[in-house]
């Protein structure tokens, strides 16, 4: 187990800066995730971690000490790869065992820690099989049978759900969740799927660009998002958003063509161009009016359950919204919309960040 | 029906192109010397074994059989074995200009051998090896490098570099994943190209010519200056022409079964 500290590292491919001075701290036993669209680097941070790529530019430590020129196979890491990357001539007793034969473990050592592991992850019948003759799940689990096997530093998991359908995915990552609860080795976990991102981690970093945009624990990272990209970005339906300016007596009233939402106050001093974000959960269409609510159209009606999603038009803008299963709204219906005012988010609309 | 039938006349015809020489060439080597020119080339009534029992106890053929299976599984093991480690380096490392060099090899196999082999003859008496074994094992290896480099990167890059990634960090230095990984999961290719390195060392006609005399003679020359007194013993050269086929077919026949497409499957998601 490890503290990893990331010092103001870089990284270049030809010309391009894919990271830039980037500053992180995973503390020991922390589930740590790094989670962003494609093509934001986060693999290539894991494989900074890992010492699969070389930083250009800063130092990576673990628990204090640089392992810069480290080389992989000596850092002590396992990682988990989204394509499994089984070695696909070796039976998944020869696959697990693989890292302990690498370091001369005894033979018995290595049947003991084996039939631990395959007992830990549901494999004892499978020890003979080669991968090709496994289920997708079953794959995964070897992968993480391989990794968990010789008890690392450091577990590096890059995307290890994404090729699994749906249901698996998430009987997978509550197993993953669990296993770090028993094991409580450091693991740092990739993926661009946010859910699975709010779902697992101790804390989150969201990623955009090679720069970190918001550092925080999955609830603050969703309730209290730095910036419009995280807004976006975390939270499934995406966060509506609204160009607006703020206005009134002490900032009360936010105007957006033409349409006035009342607010809490917004502090002062700030830029009054701004956009507003409101998550769809946080809305709720009716079809009678109520209280403060905004006199909408329905567009489209899509059922999810035990509630349902309503895209609808206020004045210009088209938005996302939930109402009662049963509430019988079609497309063309005139209805009614409103949020609690203490749930929206306001970003200052240059720069982006959030401004209350 | 005529489609059908048109599909087996289009068969027949390119079995008879490929086999007939095949099967003329046995049909000579169990004939009787006297009915050798007869046409059509038909099975003789009397067949009779005495052009293969000759070959054998008039000509040192059993010596050149030697000479070429130890000339042509050394080629193999040394072409394998040199071109794999330089393959995994192409594939799977970062070496500079990759693809450059990868042509540069491809270009060496451009050359015709009649035009290197002047050179080479000056290089192999230089060095004391001419009439050797090692001779033909040295030119043989050289000349088949190309296709082994090529074959075996190509095939190395579809690896996935994630298996590669997952070695080393499993614990394994670079070569350590070349030869617990990348060599035996690559199987069928290095047989596929061990087959063609064999077929071609076996067969290599000019620098076996060239290089060698006597000792180090290989089947390919021996069979083309079998002495005759009178005549060209074409029975005997029948003969001896079937008994060279025999390994190559053998050796098919033996890795084809080991020759199994996709045993990546199950290593990545498919």
């Amino acid at each position: 187990m490890a503290e990893i500290r990331i010092i103001g590292v870089q990284k270049k491919f030809g010309g391009s800066v894919i990271i830039d001075d980037l500053d992180l701290v995973i503390g020991d036993g922390e589930f740590f995730t790094i989670v962003g669209p494609s093509g934001c680097g986060k693999s290539t941070i894991l494989n900074m971690i890992a010492g699969l790529e070389a930083a250009t530019g800063g130092s990576i430590l673990f628990d204090g000490a640089t392992v810069n020129n480290v080389s992989p196979q000596e850092r002590d890491v396992a990682m988990v790869f989204q394509n499994y990357a089984l070695y696909p001539h070796m039976t998944v007793f020869e696959n697990m065992a693989f890292p302990l034969r690498m370091k001369k473990a005894p033979k018995s050592v290595i049947a003991r820690e084996v039939g631990s592991v395959a007992g830990l992850l549901d494999l004892d019948g499978l020890l003979g099989r080669k991968p090709r003759e496994l289920s997708g799940g079953q794959r995964q689990r070897v992968a993480l049978g391989r990794a968990i096997i010789r008890k690392p530093r450091v577990f590096l998991m890059d995307e290890p759900l994404s090729n699994l359908d749906a249901q698996l995915r998430i009987a997978m990552r509550s197993e993953i969740k669990k296993l770090h609860d028993q094991l409580k080795t450091t693991t740092v976990y990739v993926t661009h799927d946010q859910s699975e991102a709010l779902a697992v981690s101790d804390r989150i970093a969201v990623l955009d660009r090679g720069r970190i945009q918001q550092c925080e624990t999955p609830r603050a990272v969703y309730e209290r998002p730095a910036n419009a990209f995280v807004a976006g970005f975390i939270g499934s339906p995406q966060m509506n958003f609204l160009d607006g300016s703020i206005g009134g007596r002490g900032g009360r009233v936010i105007s957006c063509d033409g349409l006035e939402l009342k607010t809490r106050q917004v502090t002062a001093g700030m830029s009054d161009t701004v956009t507003i974000g409101i998550r769809p959960e946080d809305i709720t269409v009716t079809e009678k009016k109520r209280e403060s609510g905004y006199k909408v159209e329905v567009l489209f009606f899509e059922p999810a359950g035990s509630f349902s999603w309503v895209d609808f038009k206020l004045g210009p803008h088209v938005m996302k919204g939930r109402s009662g299963i049963d509430s019988g709204l079609e497309k063309g219906d005139a209805a009614y919309m409103s949020f609690p005012v203490e749930k929206i988010h306001l970003f200052d609309r240059e720069s982006g960040m959030r401004i209350g | 029906m005529i489609k059908r039938a048109g599909f087996y006349a289009l068969l027949a015809v390119v079995m008879l192109y490929c086999a007939g020489p095949l099967a003329w060439q046995l049909i000579t080597s169990i004939k009787p010397s006297g009915e050798i020119a007869v046409l059509p080339p038909l099975v003789s009534t009397n067949p009779t074994a005495a052009h293969y029992l000759s070959v054998f106890h008039d000509y040192s053929f059993a010596r050149y059989i030697l000479n070429s299976l130890i000339v042509a599984g050394s080629t193999t093991i040394l072409s394998l074995l040199v071109g794999s480690i330089c393959s995994f380096g192409l594939a799977k490392l970062r070496v500079p200009f990759a693809s450059l060099v990868l042509a540069f090899i491809l270009s060496v196999s451009m050359f015709p051998p009649i035009a290197t082999v002047s050179p080479l003859y000056i290089i192999i008496r230089t060095l004391g090896l001419r009439d050797t074994l090692a001779a033909l094992v040295m030119t043989h290896t050289v000349f088949s490098l190309p296709l082994t480099v090529w074959v075996l990167t190509n095939f190395f890059r579809t690896v996935p570099d994630d298996i590669y990634h997952a070695a080393r960090i499993d614990g394994c230095r670079p070569f350590q994943v070349y030869w617990k990984i990348m060599l035996p999961l690559s199987l069928p290719a290095v047989y596929t190209t061990a087959i063609l390195v064999f077929i071609f060392s076996w067969n290599e006609f000019l620098f076996a010519l060239t290089f060698t005399s006597s000792s180090a003679r290989t089947v390919p020359v021996a069979i083309a200056l079998f002495p005759g007194i009178h005549e060209m013993p074409w029975g005997e050269i029948a003969a001896a022409s079937v008994i060279v086929t025999l390994p190559i077919i053998l050796l098919v026949l033996f890795f084809q079964r080991k020759i199994v497409e996709g045993l990546t499957s199950g290593a990545v998601k498919g």
